[in-house]
């Protein structure tokens, strides 16, 4: 029995489908849950009728053992009616019950016997009002079913019973010997009334059950769905790790080609350079003052080459995981002191004005000093290239980052300054600020980029502040001691602020 | 089928038993006027009610309880005798069954063996619960069952004229069916 029996599907959209398969699925498990009830009630009411056989005969042995003719005594009737008769009535619904639980024929046969059993229990206890209780209360268990259908039954015997006792024995019914030949139906009537509110009752849990089982379709659709979203969600992950792995595969091998390329172009791109010196030295001693200034931008050019090969192999060791650092323990004002010597004139040359704020008990550094001096440089270098007739200032500083002792470097200058746009992509490789910067400054892009992953290796970090026509600030803050900050030196990223 | 067949087999034991319980024992052949020689003392100011009673006959038992419902609801002080037999070849005391306590509980009622049932015999009665309703000027009022069926309780025509008769309300049948217990062996 389904209550929603009757509803049409006129679509056929995605949730029109989910909806009737959750219906179909619904209607499987209420049949399933009914047919359970059906059951379990079956095998309920065999054990009651043969618990009310064996009650019958108890209590016949106790009430009416026997029955006296003078001094002959026998076995009463009542006691044998007892046994064959209640044997009868309760045995075959109880097999059935047994044997055959959830069959319609089953549960309408245990229904019938439940009412006989009334019928011949009120006999036996005399006709007692109280054991008239029986028939309303055997009629409510009958309810169990949640089939009103089974009270049909139920309530003929009833109304049989009491229309042939009127009419054959009706004091055993109604106290008088003569009684109307439709009292029975005012009795009928008080057993069907019962019966209307079973009914109820019954269609009530029925709808209970039938929502009960939509629920858990739906709960069954959503975990089935969720099911495979998780393994659809399993495989893509899969994927991601193969493509992932692949990618990293790529990226060894381009690192591992681009460092076996740079060190074969290196090589002879030395030889160049070293070639060209020596050609001017000679064009020179041998007057040749024309081809000099040839010689110098082959020199020129293979200096940019090398500068770029030797960038692209840093970078491409660090992609590669095979850039490790020289831990050593250095004074940073002494690093100063040096890299001022290198620096100076490169920054000094357009005019530029360079100055060093460091404490003198700055203290020591336990780092990668030369890879410290190459981000300290680089950013110098850049300063140097970007700033005309201004300021260079270098600051050093001790702070503590999330507890951990470090060192603030801040390069500033008042050159040409960057928009936010290009702050944000300046740590990337082979980028600069704009396109022009490169034909216009120099360099080959990638010396940023190699100083904020100088950073990150050494547990540090790098940002910028800039804005056009006013200048740059660069702050990188490396650990005083690399190990301690090594574990976050994966997790810190690089910070450009505008 | 096979239901069918159970239906008709339970059926035919229900009638069986119906039968048995709806058919009236042997009906007395009570005296119409108080019996002479019996130790019984008939009152003399009213109405004397005499039960015939096997000790052991469970019918009995919702005899009793109509006689007590008798009783109880025409508030009528008949002098009441249960006579309760005892055949030969039992113990004295024998007859003191729980009918007999049940008898003695209720009020205005006094049980008394009957040896042998030989007042049972002298007021023409063979079956328990054979209940006997004389005028205070000895006759004869009412000969019957206060039951409807063997020890079926409830209303029935025999305890209405019964009460009807000592409440003088009306006239009540004089005579109806009796239900219980043989008080003597068959053929004695």
């Amino acid at each position: 029995m389904n209550p929603q029996a009757g509803v049409t599907m006129t679509t056929h959209s995605p949730k029109d489908v989910s909806n009737k398969s959750i219906q179909s699925r619904a209607a499987a498990l209420f049949a399933e849950n009914e047919q359970e009830l059906h059951r379990r009630t079956d095998r309920l009411f065999a054990a009651l009728m043969l618990v009310q056989w064996v009650a019958s005969i108890a209590f016949a042995i106790w009430v009416s053992p026997l029955t006296w003719e003078g001094p002959v005594s026998r076995t009463h009737l009542h006691v044998w009616a007892a046994i064959v008769v209640g044997g009868a009535i309760s045995v075959f619904p109880a097999l059935l019950g047994l044997l055959r639980p959830g069959h319609t024929s089953t549960r309408f046969t245990i229904a019938t016997a439940q009412m006989l059993m009334g019928a011949l229990l009120i006999h036996l206890t005399g006709g007692r009002i109280e054991t008239h209780f029986h028939v309303f209360g055997s009629l409510a268990f009958l309810a169990f079913y949640r089939d009103w259908r089974v009270l049909i039954p139920a309530t003929v015997v009833v109304a049989a019973d009491h229309l042939l006792r009127g009419i054959y024995w009706p004091e055993s019914v109604y106290g008088v010997v003569v009684a109307s030949q439709w009292r029975w139906l005012e009795h009928a009537a008080w057993v069907v009334f019962e019966d209307s509110i079973l009914v109820v009752a019954c269609r009530r849990s029925v709808v209970e059950m039938w929502q009960s089982a939509e629920r858990t379709a739906a709960l069954e659709e959503t975990r089935d769905v969720q099911r495979r979203n998780a393994e659809q969600l399993h495989r893509l992950v899969d994927q991601l790790r193969i493509t992932q792995q692949q990618a990293e595969a790529a990226t060894r091998a381009k690192s591992d080609f681009l460092a076996s390329m740079s060190h074969e172009l290196r090589t002879p791109l030395n030889a160049i350079i070293l070639y060209s010196e020596l050609l001017q030295e000679e064009a020179r001693d041998q007057g040749h003052e024309s081809s000099i200034a040839d010689l110098e931008r082959i020199q020129s050019a293979g200096k940019h080459l090398m500068e770029l090969i030797n960038d692209i192999l840093d970078l491409s060791k660090i992609e590669a995981g095979k850039m490790a650092l020289s831990i050593e323990t250095f004074d940073v004002r002494d690093m100063f002191n040096e890299l001022f010597d290198t620096a100076g004139p490169l920054v000094r040359t357009k005019g530029n004005v360079l100055t060093l704020q460091c404490p003198d008990d700055i203290g020591p550094m336990t780092t990668d000093q030369m890879k410290t001096r190459q981000i300290l440089l680089n950013l110098l270098g850049n300063a140097g290239k970007f700033t005309h007739d201004g300021t260079v200032t270098v600051a050093v500083r001790s702070v503590a980052v999330r507890g951990v002792d470090s060192i603030e470097f801040t390069v500033a200058d008042t050159g040409v300054g960057m928009t936010l746009a290009q702050t944000e992509r300046i740590f990337d490789a082979f980028t600069q600020a704009d396109v022009t910067t490169t034909r216009k400054y120099g360099g080959t892009g990638l010396g940023l980029a190699i100083v904020s992953r100088f950073c990150q290796l050494m547990g540090g970090t790098i940002a910028v502040e800039s804005e056009p026509g006013v200048g740059s600030c660069f702050t990188v803050v490396l650990p005083r001691v690399a190990e301690a900050a090594h574990d976050r030196a994966a997790s810190d990223g690089v910070v450009a602020v505008a | 089928m096979l239901g069918l067949c159970w239906l008709a087999a339970v059926g035919a034991g229900l009638w069986v038993v119906r039968e048995y319980d709806n058919a009236p024992g042997v009906a007395a052949n009570a005296p119409v006027r108080w019996p002479a020689g019996t130790p019984l003392a008939p009152d003399a100011a009213g109405p004397t009610l005499v039960m015939l009673a096997h000790p052991m006959c469970p019918c009995t038992r919702a005899s009793l309880d109509e006689l007590a419902e008798a009783l109880a609801r025409s508030k009528a002080s008949a002098r009441t005798y249960v006579l309760f037999i005892r055949p030969s070849g039992f113990a004295e005391g024998w007859e003191r069954s729980e009918l007999w306590q049940k008898a003695a509980r209720i009020p205005g009622v006094t049980p008394i063996r009957d040896d042998l049932g030989v007042e049972a015999a002298r007021f023409g009665t063979s079956t328990s619960g054979q209940t006997l309703l004389y005028a205070a000027d000895g006759t004869l009022l009412f000969s019957g069952g206060i039951t409807g069926s063997r020890g079926h309780a409830g209303d029935n025509d025999g305890r209405s004229s019964l009460v009807a008769l000592l409440t003088r309300a009306g006239r009540g049948q004089s005579h109806t069916n009796v239900f219980g217990c043989p008080l003597f062996a068959r053929g004695a």
